[in-house]
């Protein structure tokens, strides 16, 4: 009788093993297990609260007790030291910035992560940033060969700035949106001088702070706007080796050009203020308040006019799209007038224009949740639930956005089905007022922001317009120690300088050395040492 | 005989404001105007939130909004009002306030009156006790070690008990009662009064002015802490309304955040609207405060109180 006891008990557990494989983690009950608790740290601004609907519903899914540390991004180290230090290692950290990481693992808080439970649980999040730039982001999560981290990656910064024309202007001057640098010239000239907005006085310009970005990305480089608001360091391989852009000789090049437009006349005065004077960050008041013709700023979103393309209502039907909010501002003061995104324009070295960092935060863990191997099992499966918004299997999204939001058509319903991209109802809103701001982007913060692209309408367009080509991307997707040591400094020399070299105050030439030791001498040098480094050890691997 | 005196000295009086110089004309000028844009430089910011904050975001453009908005809506207050955890903050907001500034000008006010008096026993030692903490704190680490193993975290004392003894304030306090004259306190212990009569029957009254200013500063601390509440408090009903508004405000600009390296997030630009509405709604609250409490800025500190 025991023998037999025995054998089946025996091949029970060989069956059970065996059957490890198949599982998948959707198929796992996760009842039948302990009950663990979890400590998470998300955006604090889009924290879900402890009581939502959203955190009890993943809960009672996953069998865990979640804890959401809330740290503000203002006090992000502060915070999270502080609750380190108490002995309370959150378990899962979304690390702001990326160039902590390295800061975090040598303090030995952080646990290496055991990939092959990983694949096993989040096969989607482990596919989608294999297939994204050839698996080469796994590395940012990687310390002295062992991963601690795993990449989170903005998909949406695949699409470079865009390039704003005021289309009443262009049409009024007969006017087409330039493709090379000559044609952005005369265009610029015409702009200045043939009074585009018909007041008969001789008050507009060409471009100003933001504008600029169009010829220094026609000289292939990104020097960043002088407003020392919107880039740091951007080092890019510039004559096979990385450089620091702004000290670059093709930086050089196009700097005379600039300063020659200054005295053409074609750049606002103003642009050492920069072109926003308040209010949303997106927004250029020298564009909307006619006081230039193009601009650089914000993302193409913000500047897509009303109907550019058209998505579906909430009955099915396709409808135009509402303006972007910055356009939207636009037509409130011009309710006349149109802007056109155009291309970068082709120059001495190509064409390009600045896009953001693909980079957004590393996700990591406690040691404790990731040595143990329960908790480690979760805390893959949660992610890889949260990340089903990213999943085109109609089924499985449908029951993601069912336990999410609840009746499909009362509370959701399909934007674009064959896409897989849902979205809440009016309904929705008015039956859980202040989800909006608490719930709706939590999932979003739960897991790694993941490569992949969602297929929206507005996306869809951005790539139909060529969008997604002639980004200038910085070598470096986070901050070396030396360069969030010294980056202040040296961007504030950099931005003082080019308002110098283009006004004419310094002279290209001549003062160009000047330049280049007094941003050394203020640790420009150390960080290009930096990089220098970096680079080397990472092209070694 | 006395009338014609004071009918002199009335003309006296007025011929001596006739001859003001040229010069004291052009000060008290340059004053008014001064003082005027001073006023405006400070009302005018508040000025303009109110009008964003009251502008329909459909229609207006939020950048040419100076004065005031030219098509209103309400919709911002009702957004921001709508969100569940602002009611239960504004209670949490004022039970705070509240008892956190009577616990603190209740133990400061006492703290105070002691080291005032000169027959205290070792006197300068106690007092170089408090000042100490003024320029040593254990930083935050220890704080929230200590608040945790007392058990307050997530309880409305860890927000009111760290800041009970504020040693500025009570220095404040103190400097005040020691300028106090001697003479009150022993005049009323000839009348017969003790130690304690004296403290809440002649002190404390004549204290009004400096209870009144330290509690206007205790109370506006309060009210606009944030930083603790994120710290200990760990339930969403539970936290104070500066959180529960910091994260509308933050939700709607959050692009401006992580604009560095982060995606950009799509936000509206109704978010100005929103922003401003909820300054509004954490701010005049605590703005009705200061009507009542200005009486006690203004009047004199001493009228009447010993007669020569």
């Amino acid at each position: 009788m025991r023998k037999t006891l025995s054998l089946v008990l025996a091949l029970v557990m060989l069956l059970g093993v065996m059957a490890i494989p198949a599982a998948s983690a959707e198929g796992t009950d996760w009842s039948a297990k302990n009950k663990l608790k979890i400590t998470w740290t998300t955006y604090f601004t889009s924290l879900p609260t402890e009581d939502s609907h959203f955190i009890k519903f993943v809960e009672d899914k996953f069998n865990v007790d979640i804890v959401m540390l809330p740290i503000d991004d203002s006090n992000f180290n502060e915070v999270l030291n502080t609750y380190i230090m108490g002995g309370e290692t959150p378990d899962v950290i979304r690390l702001k910035d990326p160039g902590q990481f390295n800061s975090y693992v040598e303090t030995g808080e952080l646990g290496v992560i055991d990939m092959d439970v990983l694949r096993a649980q989040a096969p989607s999040i482990c596919a989608a940033i294999d297939g994204f730039r050839e698996g080469s982001f796994w590395d940012y999560g990687v310390v002295d060969g062992e991963q601690y981290g795993i990449p989170a990656v903005a998909p949406g910064n695949i699409y470079h700035l865009p390039v704003v024309y005021n289309q009443t202007w262009l049409e009024k001057l007969g006017a087409e949106v330039p493709t090379t640098l000559d044609e952005f010239h005369d265009l610029l000239v015409r702009f200045t001088k043939d009074d585009p907005d018909g007041n008969g006085q001789n008050d507009t310009y060409g471009l100003s702070s933001d504008g600029l970005r169009v010829l220094w990305g026609a000289y292939g480089v990104n020097p960043g706007a002088c407003d020392g608001r919107t880039d740091h360091s951007y080092f890019q391989i510039l004559e096979g080796r990385p450089q620091y852009a702004a000290t670059s000789g093709q930086y050089k090049e196009a700097l005379k050009v600039a300063a020659q437009w200054y005295k053409e006349g074609l750049i606002d005065p103003e642009f050492i203020t920069g072109e926003n004077t308040g209010g949303y960050w997106a927004i250029s008041n020298s564009i909307i308040n006619h006081r230039i013709g193009m601009t650089v700023r914000g993302n193409y979103y913000h500047w897509v006019m009303p109907g550019a393309y058209q998505l579906f209502d909430e009955a099915g039907n396709l409808v135009d799209c509402d303006a972007g909010a910055v356009a939207k501002e636009f037509l409130a003061v011009n309710p006349e007038e149109k802007v056109v995104l155009g291309q970068p324009v082709t120059g001495p070295y190509g064409m390009g224009v600045k896009s953001w960092n693909l980079l957004a935060q590393i996700y990591c863990f406690s040691r404790d949740a990731a040595e143990n191997p329960e908790k480690w099992e979760r805390i893959c499966a949660i992610m890889e639930y949260m990340d089903h918004q990213y999943v085109t299997d109609r089924a499985l999204y449908t029951d993601y956005f069912e336990s999410l939001y609840g009746e499909y058509g009362n509370y959701w319903i399909w934007e674009d089905e064959e896409a897989c991209v849902a979205r809440t109802t009016a309904k929705f809103e008015e039956d859980y007022p202040g989800f909006a701001s608490t719930d709706a982007w939590g999932p979003t913060q739960w897991g790694p922001t993941l490569p992949i692209l969602l297929p929206t309408k507005g996306n869809q367009w951005a790539t139909s317009i060529g969008y997604e080509e002639g980004g200038i991307v910085n070598l470096v997707q986070f901050s070396l120690p030396a360069m969030a040591e010294n980056q202040n400094n040296v961007t504030h020399l950099k931005d003082t300088w080019m308002i110098d070299f283009i006004t004419g105050a310094k002279d290209v030439d001549a003062d160009w050395d000047a330049y280049v030791r007094e941003l050394n001498a203020a640790g420009l040098d150390k960080m290009v040492k930096e990089v220098e480094d970096w680079y080397a050890s990472t092209q070694a691997e | 005989m006395s009338n014609k005196v004071n009918k002199a000295a009335l003309e006296h009086n007025h011929a001596r404001k006739i001859k003001r110089s040229l010069g004291e004309h052009i000060f008290d000028k340059f004053n008014f105007v001064f003082l005027g844009i001073l006023a405006l430089t400070m009302l005018y910011p508040f000025w303009y939130e109110l009008a964003i904050s009251l502008a329909d975001a459909n229609k207006v453009a939020i950048s040419k909004v100076f004065i005031w908005p030219g098509a209103m809506s309400l919709e911002s207050y009702k957004n921001v009002c709508s969100d569940p955890n602002i009611w239960s903050g504004y209670m949490w907001t004022i039970i705070r306030t509240v008892v956190g500034t009577i616990v603190a000008l209740v133990l400061g006010f006492h703290f105070a009156y002691v080291l005032s008096k000169k027959y205290f026993p070792n006197r300068t030692f106690w007092t170089g006790i408090l000042v100490f903490t003024m320029f040593f704190s254990g930083g935050m680490v220890p704080e929230y070690l200590l608040i945790r193993d007392l058990g307050l975290m997530n309880n409305i004392f860890a927000l009111i008990l760290p800041g009970a003894i504020s040693a500025y304030n009570i220095t404040i306090m103190r400097n005040f009662l020691m300028s106090l004259p001697e003479s009150l306190e022993e005049s009323a212990r000839i009348d017969g009064a003790n130690d304690i009569v004296i403290l809440y029957r002649i002190i404390v009254p004549l204290s009004m002015p400096i209870l009144a200013t330290v509690a206007l500063w205790t109370a506006v601390g309060h009210w606009n802490a944030w930083f603790d509440a994120m710290l200990y408090i760990r339930s969403s009903n539970k936290q104070v309304l500066a959180i529960t508004l910091r994260r509308i405000v933050l939700a709607g600009t959050n692009a401006s955040t992580t604009s560095m390296s982060g995606e950009e997030m799509n936000t509206n630009m109704t978010s100005e609207t929103i922003k401003a509405a909820t300054i509004m709604v954490a701010t005049i609250p605590i703005l009705c405060v200061y009507p009542f409490v200005q009486k006690y800025f203004v009047k004199g500190v001493m009228v009447g109180s010993v007669k020569g």
